[in-house]
């Protein structure tokens, strides 16, 4: 039996308990949060493997701060299970879950035309979902949220769906504000009118597009060719006219160096609506958990890669979550193509508050009065800060347009204002087994919509494999 | 049986392992906000959904929670070879080191009180002899590098036929000072008792709980009001330095608190009050109505309220080696006419909590004296308090005399001799239990001179199957505790 001293670190000090799973064998044990010097570490024991660690967060004080940004989960209309027994035991979700499914996924397909060493999601049976599967999965996800703000379609790899223009069609729905598609780009650059049938149905392209060097797709895709192609796929798709949505997954040592040319991209075009940020998720066996990207690393990478255009200021935890999944910024498109973060502007309690419970900028009526009001407030005792007008002339003519579409305007049209004049950057971890913290799955809002009916919170899914089965 | 029910907004926590009033087995629990309290919820397969009531403002929780508990690794631990709380030690995955050992060196009392929260078989009489209690010293001494404090109790200790000789094998390297529990019905019979206490500088912690004799009734099974009397007076009268031991009962004996603040301010004699919030469970515990849990920061509020504000709640902080659910902490510099000054106005809070990373006493070193000497200037420079400035010096001269050298224990003792301290220390019940608290604990029971058992582990799990102490498996819901698997 393996039997490591919990207190290898002398300085090291306990923060709370939780449940996690064994590094070695993916059981279900207790741990501790414990703090290491400037680090969060999570340590656990397993019966067979004695105890495994974990790094959590890199940044004690980002962490720390994170907890109190905690806020209230909202519970969805309905759920697949009535009881409970104890987690993760009837997941899908049942009346333990703490928050309801903000960002739902659609594997419409388990097919994918690449191999990447990476892949979260391996593993998965090939079939697909038949359209009327697909209808039936969006009935279940509506009777659950009554409306979806942001619907992912994924795989495997969407794109290699015979149907998928037949299935974006059927997302076109007066519940659904927008729909995207989850894609490496491949059947994109093979098939370029696929871009303009996505376009067409309003559905934003998520491409996976990891930076500029051959190198990093050898690393993470094992393909150094798709280097070309992902730039050749992002001319095309911006070209295009569509919208565009950037999702970089983040490797120690693999490709912190294309953060600036990855940042001037999302910063050059208005089609480009948002950018995901993933630290590396490593499934089931981390060569070395104590050395890997967390928050707080890619919060201080991006801002020092943003020459000058984002502080590490700019970011907050998402908290609608757990406060170690998500964190995010919201930056303002002003007129001359300027953006302003939204946490530089309004104070961070008013923020948090505004940002709750949604993983996606709504422009209702009701939050937009909030920034106004916030703004007021802030301003009315600071008259130094930058943008002033044109922030405010900006946010005036948002609640204009949305009084101009009164009645008729439909939830899709108020996350089309939305995004068309906010954009965001989120940094997303997800867990891995040796990461995976029970307490932050209980509190996921990103679930992936299953053929049966249920919603796995995406960590519980890829990591607990028998129940994600 | 939902978890997120009500219409007070719902903040889920955190998810842990606790356990079953029902069927005491270990369940799923987690802390849970309600609207501004925190409650820990268990859901139990069989018997479903319970709630405890563990912190009234979330907000003090979460700041609470963010500190972190400074752990001093035990200097000898055993691998853990079973889930928490099964075959505690303390093992390789405790986050504590023994700060305060607790040895019952009986079963008998003298009382039957509703209260009582331990297991004690009344069919048969334990007492621990001299050489088994040298022998868990001799352990406990090993196991935990040394300790500041020891606290022996029961039972009632005072019933034991070799007490003094218990008392005075105690007063060894590696043990600072020896704290003698007792419910002072004897020591309020036996003046000599007392004397021979004070002679062996032995520190008394005497139970407390009220100063009216109807609650006492309630609380104690009968009215033992003016033995108290006595039993201070008597403390009083040689010297003994005293801890007023208070259990706090929800809807009980909340309206005496202010009494024995006033006793902790006003008598010089008076090191300290702890108050002990109720902990429903053993003989009597277990049975005790109303069931009402009051936290932490419940007890601290309520001491600000009964105190007319000289205590005020943001003058405690959590005990830094323990969980902040399980203690609170604050410290005074009492002017002996009721008045009391934080040390927390006087004092860097920072400073505080790293020089009681040993435990429950202030580390009286260099760096509290410059820290005194910083602190003298400071309130001198202001001007505005010349009584606080006089007993601060005061302290600083009789702590660190010029030209002289103390010893730790004895700087410490002088230290505390101005200073007053109010200890909150909430036990777990069956409501209450959770790992991530039972795995923090600094104060142990050992056990056959080789374990060193969490108190709240060993009072829930193990007292009850230890035959000394209890009767037979069965009899009350006995718990599932079992050795490796």
């Amino acid at each position: 039996m393996m039997q490591t001293d919990l207190h290898a670190d002398s300085a090291s000090s306990c923060l709370d308990a939780t449940l996690a799973l064994c590094n070695a064998c993916g059981r279900l044990c207790d741990a501790q949060i414990r703090l290491d010097q400037e680090r969060v570490v999570l340590v656990k024991w397993c019966p067979e493997h004695g105890i495994t660690r974990s790094l959590v967060s890199s940044d004690k004080s980002w962490y720390l701060r994170s907890l109190s940004y905690v806020k209230p989960g909202t519970r969805p209309l309905a759920r697949a299970f009535d009881g409970c027994t104890a987690c993760p035991g009837s997941c899908g979700l049942c009346p333990d879950h703490q928050q309801h499914t903000c960002v739902p996924i659609v594997e419409i397909t388990g097919s994918c035309n690449l191999h990447c060493p990476i892949c979260l999601v391996s593993g998965r049976v090939g079939k697909e979902l038949t359209v009327e599967e697909v209808r039936s999965v969006l009935d279940h996800l509506i009777r659950y949220e009554g409306k979806i703000n942001m619907l992912t379609l994924s795989g495997g790899e969407p794109t290699v769906h015979p149907e998928l223009t037949g299935i974006l069609d059927l997302c076109r729905r007066p519940e659904i504000g927008l729909v995207s598609v989850s894609t490496n780009g491949i059947a994109l650059d093979r098939d370029p009118d696929l871009i303009r049938k996505i376009r067409d149905r309003d559905a934003v392209i998520s491409l996976q597009f990891d930076g500029f060097a051959e190198e990093v797709y050898g690393s993470l895709r094992g393909r150094g060719d798709l280097a070309a192609l992902k730039q050749r796929v992002v001319e095309r798709i911006l070209d295009a006219g569509a919208r565009l949505s950037l999702t970089v997954t983040l490797g120690r040592g693999v490709n912190e160096a294309e953060l600036p040319r990855i940042l001037d991209l999302f910063f050059a075009t208005d089609l480009v609506l948002s950018l995901m940020l993933q630290p590396l998720s490593y499934g089931a066996s981390c060569d070395d958990p104590l050395n890997v990207l967390t928050i707080p690393d890619v919060v201080r990478l991006v801002a020092q890669a943003s020459r000058g255009r984002l502080t590490r200021d700019d970011f907050t935890p998402l908290p609608c979550s757990h406060p170690s999944c998500f964190a995010l910024t919201y930056l303002l498109k002003l007129d001359g193509g300027a953006l302003v973060s939204l946490p530089s502007l309004i104070d961070v309690e008013s923020y948090i508050d505004i940002i709750k419970n949604q993983a996606l900028f709504g422009t209702d009526m009701q939050t937009l009065e909030r920034i106004k009001d916030a703004l007021y407030s802030l301003w009315s005792s600071d008259g130094m800060l930058p943008h002033r007008d044109a922030v405010l002339g900006r946010v005036k003519r948002l609640l204009n347009d949305i009084s101009a579409l009164g009645r008729a305007g439909s939830h899709r049209d108020l996350i089309d204002l939305g995004v068309s004049n906010v954009k965001s950057i989120f940094i997303h971890h997800f867990m891995d087994r040796a990461t995976f913290d029970l307490s932050r799955a209980i509190k996921c809002c990103n679930h992936y919509a299953m053929p049966d009916g249920r919603l796995l919170p995406a960590c519980v899914r890829n990591n607990l494999t028998a129940i994600g089965s | 049986m939902s978890c997120v029910a009500g219409g007070e907004p719902v903040t889920f926590l955190s998810a842990s392992r606790g356990m079953c009033r029902a069927c005491r087995r270990m369940v799923r629990v987690r802390y849970v906000a309600r609207g501004h309290r925190v409650f820990l919820e268990r859901t139990c397969p069989e018997h479903g959904v319970g709630r405890a009531l563990v912190a009234e403002s979330v907000g003090w929780y979460l700041a609470a929670m963010q500190r972190g508990s400074s752990s001093r690794p035990p200097p000898r631990s055993f691998p853990k070879r079973a889930e928490c709380p099964h075959d505690c030690g303390p093992c390789s995955f405790h986050a504590q080191a023994c700060h305060l050992p607790v040895v019952s060196i009986t079963n008998a009392c003298d009382l039957r009180c509703p209260i009582c929260f331990t297991y004690n078989r009344a069919d048969r009489t334990y007492f621990m002899s001299r050489d088994e209690f040298v022998r868990q010293l001799d352990f406990v001494i090993e196991a935990s590098g040394g300790v500041d404090l020891i606290n022996i109790t029961g039972g009632e200790p005072t019933s034991h036929p070799q007490l003094f000789d218990l008392i005075e094998a105690a007063r060894r390297t590696g043990i600072g000072r020896v704290t003698l529990n007792t419910n002072g019905l004897r020591l309020a019979r036996e003046l000599d008792m007392v004397e021979r206490l004070a002679e062996l500088g032995a520190y008394v912690v005497l139970s407390l709980d009220t100063l009216d004799p109807r609650i006492s009734f309630r609380m104690h099974g009968r009215d033992i009001v003016a033995e108290k009397l006595r039993a201070l007076e008597l403390l009083d009268r040689f010297g003994v330095q005293t801890t007023l031991l208070m259990v706090l009962a929800g809807g009980v004996n909340e309206g005496e608190l202010g009494r024995l603040i006033d006793i902790l301010l006003e008598r010089s004699f008076i090191r300290s009050l702890t108050i002990q919030t109720m902990t429903y469970t053993g003989r009597g515990g277990g049975t005790f109505r109303p069931r009402e849990h009051i936290p932490v920061d419940g007890v601290t509020r309520r001491v600000e309220e009964a105190s007319g504000g000289r205590i005020r709640q943001r003058d405690f902080l959590p005990l830094p080696s323990a969980h902040p659910l399980c203690y609170s902490v604050a410290y005074f510099v009492a002017d002996g006419r009721g008045g009391a000054r934080s040390l927390l106005g006087v004092l860097d809070r920072s400073l505080l909590e790293r020089h009681l990373t040993r435990g429950y006493l202030l580390d009286a070193g260099a760096e509290l004296e410059e820290a005194l000497r910083l602190a003298i200037d400071r309130v001198w420079s202001e001007g505005d308090d010349p009584g606080l400035l006089k007993t601060m010096k005061d302290v600083l001269g009789r702590v660190f005399p010029p030209g002289e050298t103390l010893d730790r224990h004895e700087r410490q003792r002088r230290a505390e001799q101005a200073v007053k301290t109010v200890y909150v220390h909430s036990h777990m019940d069956e409501d209450t239990y959770e790992i991530g608290r039972a795995m923090r604990c600094p104060d142990q029971v050992p056990v056959d001179g080789e374990k060193l058992i969490g108190a709240c582990n060993y009072n829930l799990f193990y007292r009850q199957n230890d035959e000394r102490f209890w009767v037979e498996a069965g009899v009350v819901g006995k718990a599932e505790v079992q050795g490796p698997p």
